[in-house]
């Protein structure tokens, strides 16, 4: 169910409620949130129970919770740190392309909201950008509470538009930010792969975690089309009539070679990536992102 | 070339998959997209692929329609799968042995239908075509050129002035002359038309492919010889066809078998009078040789000959004389009948030999025609008349011929005084020259003209023969054969001589053959020329002494009588009777003999013996013109007309044997002093008439018959089967198929040019190649 403000699910949010934003790398942070500190804290203390989930350590078992009420309960007392962390929302006018209810910017923006009501409820400090090929819209990151306020106010009434340039952007709001950050990049990524790599680099080589969620419309994944079709471009000029069954394969072949490209960059800069097809694949998506970070925060940290 | 021209405008339909395919083009919605980089980029690596993938399915498409268009229009080629055909000759067996009846119907019959199947197929495939006849090579039924509209044949119009429209009434023609002819009576003369064929091919510059369709019962006669071998005449041809390249080049044969299956057939094969000239009142035996050409006995055959009356305009038979009855024929025999008949009085026969009919009729009856004359006329020429009757040489040999009493010798004799004219020798049967010192350049054209027309001629010599005329005879001039047969040299020594005739074989001497001592052992001669015979003469009879100098020798006034000279050695000239019947034999036209003593009893005491008149009777009989002869002839010679000037004759053919009763003999007129010749094509009883005025028969004018006759082994109905063909024509090297009965449709279906099959075939091909192209190229939908 949405929310009033039209992009915070609470079904969505209390689902991924169960799971942990955790940067895989250690950043600093103001408040103790639940991220692990690269510094330790002033203790290690007991903060509260969650159920437990496949892949969590067995150590942190509550075993009395466990033989009182014969359910699995996992502890959570050691020390957290906060994050600071940029929502960046592509708001060009590819995002306006829609096959169903919901455009792909609709899909990104719900993306964007879930993810910051939940770094929100950590106590971590979530702001937003929204870009085309300028930045059109910036909160800069707060733990406080009406964040997410802002951050609704400022999605809500957004009109899409204009072509997509992300490294600009990206240098830009760096600037007004903390030296650590983590990003969540919410594109269709349709740019070319120089920009990819450029921006990408860009953030890895500022120390910066990044997390890339790429929205594609069904459409765009799947091409069914069938009749003859002038496609028209939604960014510029550019058009095509063709008979789309005739062009599918190869289309198809382009498109995994450009995702492929684009999951490679972000494995290459040890920055997460997941894809979002269509509105239903929100929560599905952001599940597999949040398990995705929480596997790889039991891996060893690079830096630590 | 197409039968359906103008549905090939149909073949603008090729166009529509184009125009859909551009009218599909035209046909779009419009799409925002997002992606457009990697739609691009899909497109530019695509294009090519999808541009060629749609050039194939437009011209699999276009294929489609066009192959449908052409396989409606029905285009029609020459030469598919190897085998071209320009024009096509079908030659119709129309052979007497054609006329077999079989369980399906008449032989003929069924070739007719197949061979105008032959020229309808042809004529829908616009193949130029003609047709002739097995029989008759020298007459075409017709022919067709140029191109036929649409095949029809049965329409058109006669104000059609277009080359198509024409050769549709060419057709219909051709048609309808093919479907009113008929079998003759003559053999299948295949060699002749295979000689034209490869004249005409020889003769034409352009290369012409000629489909030769045979349709025939294929019997074994017209194809090998006694021996297994295939016929001089045709091997001779095909090895000529085989030989070089133009002509292999230039024929297709096909062989149209029709033949009924069943080999049983029982023909007449002969049918003669013993003796000719007959004598009225002077019984003479009538043969009839009748053989069996099946597999299996004939019995109980039985036959009759049926008398016509003497004059009259048609045959009304007034004996009607029943044959011995034949118990058995084995497979192969033949077995001779004979009656013996007398005719009371002179004048012409025609006699018709019948037997039991079966599955082949008209060979069942056969005909023949005896002049009887009441007397044979003898003319004599005497060199040394005398009024004493007893004292001279006619005179002896009037007595002998025709001596007084009552019973007539069936011979009568006049006297020609002075020089031998024309006139004088018309009705003679044959002339005698006693001791004529010479004969005139005038009396030599007469006697020539008689002995061409068939008289002969006997001489006697004497005193008064000058020796030197006598040689001159005996040399041919100005292309006119020797009227002496022999060399006249010096007189012999003199001396008791006798004849010597050795074992009498000679055909006069017959009545004295078999006689246990000589009946002319007391004939004694005195005096005799030395003479020699002419090259292609012979000695009849020679006398006792140390040369067997000649008594009688024979020849025959025609052109095989040489010229040897007065001093010709005669080395080639035959010496006794025994070699004489190695001769072909002599048939009476034109006799010559010499008698090497006088006529009377100047040099011997012969003319007063009994032997003389004897021998001399039977010699005017072996001398006399056959009536009978010429009046006998077989299909597809000439009818032995006089060629008398001014003359025109009058030719009735015999009534077609299945027309309905009554219907009219086919009537012809001939003038021969114009060169104009008649050489019957059936067999029977020709009546002709002669007139001053061509087209007017003149009342009392007398008609003559004539019996012509088919080739016996025409009746011999034994097949030769396709694989004898095979391995005999194997040798020649060349091919030919060959098929059985009626089935030209497997003709057709091998020759024919329409290929409107395969184009449909092939659109229905194409058409499932368009469907799994138009699959594969889309299959990732």
């Amino acid at each position: 169910m949405k929310s009033a403000d039209g992009f915070f699910d609470s079904e969505l949010i209390a689902r991924l409620s169960r799971l942990e934003l955790v940067a895989k790398r250690i950043v600093d942070g103001f408040l103790a949130g639940k991220n692990k500190s690269s510094r330790h804290g002033f203790s290690v203390e007991f903060v509260e129970h969650r159920e437990y989930v496949p892949g969590d350590d067995l150590r942190h078992l509550d075993w009395k919770v466990l033989g009182r009420m014969d359910r699995y309960y996992i502890k959570r007392y050691e020390e957290e740190t906060n994050i600071t962390a940029l929502l960046v929302l592509d708001a060009s006018a590819s995002m306006t392309y829609s096959s169903g209810t919901l455009s792909k910017f609709e899909v990104g923006a719900t993306a964007a909201a879930a993810l910051g009501h939940l770094l929100h409820r950590q106590r971590d400090a979530v702001g937003l950008a929204v870009h085309d090929q300028e930045l059109r819209e910036f909160v800069p990151p707060t733990a406080k509470t009406f964040a997410l306020a802002s951050i609704a106010a400022r999605l809500k009434g957004l009109e899409p538009g204009g072509k997509t340039s992300m490294k600009e952007v990206l240098e830009r709001v760096s600037l007004e930010l903390p030296r650590r950050c983590l990003f969540v990049l919410i594109s269709d990524f349709f740019v070319s792969q120089e920009e990819i790599e450029a921006s990408l680099g860009f953030l890895r080589y500022r120390g910066h975690d990044a997390v890339v969620l790429q929205v594609l419309d069904p459409d765009e994944r799947e091409f069914s089309f069938e009749s003859n079709i002038l496609f028209k471009g939604l960014e510029d000029a550019r058009q095509l009539l063709t008979e789309p069954h005739r062009l599918r394969e190869r289309y198809l072949e382009v498109l995994e070679g450009a995702l492929g490209h684009l999951k490679k960059t972000c494995e290459g800069c040890g920055f997460d990536y997941q894809l979002i097809t269509g509105p239903e694949k929100i929560s599905e998506a952001l599940a597999k992102l949040l398990a995705q970070r929480a596997r790889r925060r039991k891996a060893p940290a690079r830096n630590g | 070339m197409f039968v359906n021209g103008l549905l090939l405008w149909g073949l603008a339909l090729a166009a529509a998959p184009v125009i859909i395919h551009i009218l599909n083009k035209r046909r779009y919605r419009v799409h925002d997209w997002a992606a457009m980089d990697f739609l691009l980029a899909a497109q530019v690596s695509n294009r090519r692929r999808v541009k060629f993938e749609d050039l194939i399915l437009l011209l699999l498409r276009m294929a489609i329609i066009g192959f449908l268009v052409m396989a409606v229009a029905r285009p029609v080629l020459r030469g598919l799968a190897g085998w071209r055909e320009d024009s096509r000759v079908v030659v119709l067996d129309d052979s007497f042995s054609m006329e077999a009846v079989s369980s399906t119907g008449k032989v003929f019959d069924t070739a007719r239908e197949s061979a105008i199947s032959q020229v309808q197929d042809a004529l829908g495939g616009s193949i130029p075509v003609s047709v002739w006849l097995g029989s008759r090579p020298g007459r075409e039924v017709g022919k067709v050129e140029g191109q036929v509209q649409g095949g029809v044949v049965d329409g058109g119009s006669a104000s059609s002035a277009s080359a198509g429209a024409r050769a549709s009434l060419a057709g219909r023609d051709l048609l309808d002359s093919l479907r009113d002819e008929t079998t003759s009576d003559l053999s299948l003369d295949f060699p002749r038309i295979l000689r034209k064929l490869i004249d005409e091919a020889k003769g034409s510059a352009a290369s012409i492919v000629r489909s030769v369709v045979l349709v025939s019962d294929y019997r074994g006669r017209d194809w090998f010889e006694e021996d297994g071998s295939l016929r001089d005449s045709l091997a001779v041809l095909f090895e000529e066809i085989a030989r070089e390249k133009k002509l292999a080049d230039s024929f297709n044969f096909q062989f149209v078998d029709v033949s009924s299956g069943s080999l049983d057939n029982t023909a007449i094969t002969g049918f003669s009078i013993e003796s000719d000239p007959v004598l009225a009142g002077v019984p003479v035996r009538i043969a009839v040789e009748v053989t069996n050409y099946g597999k299996d006995p004939r019995v109980r055959v039985e036959g009759d000959i049926e008398v016509g009356g003497s004059g009259g305009d048609e045959f009304v038979a007034r004996h009607k004389i029943p044959l011995p009855m034949i118990e058995n024929i084995a497979p192969g025999e033949t077995v001779r009948v004979e009656i013996q008949h007398i005719f009371i009085e002179g004048g012409e026969y025609p006699l018709k030999a019948s037997i039991t009919p079966d599955r082949l009729v008209r060979d069942d009856v056969s005909s023949l025609v005896a002049v009887v004359r009441d007397s044979l006329a003898v003319a004599l020429v005497d060199g040394a008349p005398s009024p004493n009757r007893f004292a001279s040489e006619s005179g002896l040999l009037v007595a002998a011929l025709s001596p007084r009493g009552d019973v007539p010798s069936g011979v009568s004799v006049s006297l020609i005084e002075g020089e031998v004219e024309a006139k004088e020798l018309e009705n003679a049967d044959c002339v005698f020259i006693l001791n004529r010192s010479k004969l005139s350049v005038s009396e030599r054209e007469a006697l020539g003209d008689f002995a061409r027309s068939g008289g002969g001629i006997a001489y006697f010599l004497g005193n008064k023969v000058n020796v030197d005329s006598y040689l001159e005879l005996a040399r041919p001039s100005a292309g006119e054969p020797a009227l002496f047969p022999a060399i006249l040299k010096e007189p012999g020594s003199p001396g008791a001589r006798h004849f010597d005739f050795g074992d009498f074989r000679h055909p006069t001497l017959e009545l004295f053959r078999g006689l246990k001592t000589s009946s002319f052992a007391h004939v004694v001669f005195r005096r005799f020329f030395l003479l020699e015979p002419l090259p292609g003469a012979r000695v009849a009879g020679s006398y006792d002494d140390e040369l067997s100098t000649p008594a009688i020798i024979e020849g025959r006034y025609a052109p095989s009588l040489a010229d040897t000279g007065a001093g010709g050695d005669g080395k080639t000239s035959e010496k006794d009777g025994k070699a004489a019947d190695a001769q072909p034999e002599f048939d009476g036209r034109g006799r010559l003999v010499v008698f090497n003593t006088t006529a009377d009893r100047d040099w011997g005491d012969w003319p007063t013996d009994y032997t003389y008149p004897i021998l001399m009777q039977e010699w005017v009989r072996y001398l006399s013109r056959r009536h009978s002869w010429g009046r006998i002839s077989q299909v597809g010679e000439l009818l032995r007309l006089e060629k008398k000037p001014g003359v025109n004759y009058r030719i009735e053919s015999p009534p077609p044997a299945d027309e309905s009763a009554g219907a009219p003999a086919p009537v012809r007129w001939i003038r021969p002093g114009h060169g104009e010749e008649y050489r019957p094509e059936l067999a029977g009883l020709f009546r002709v008439a002669a007139s001053a005025r061509p087209g007017i028969l003149e009342a009392g004018e007398s008609a003559r018959w004539y019996a012509v006759r088919r080739e016996d082994s025409e009746s011999d109905l034994g097949e030769c089967d396709g694989e004898s063909l095979h391995e005999a024509l194997a040798d020649t090297g060349i091919q030919f198929v060959m098929g059985g009965n009626v089935d030209v449709d497997a003709f057709r279906r091998d020759q024919e040019g329409e290929i409107w099959r395969w184009l449909a075939l092939a659109a229905g091909v194409f058409l499932l190649v368009e469907l799994f192209a138009a699959w594969w190229f889309g299959r990732k939908v």
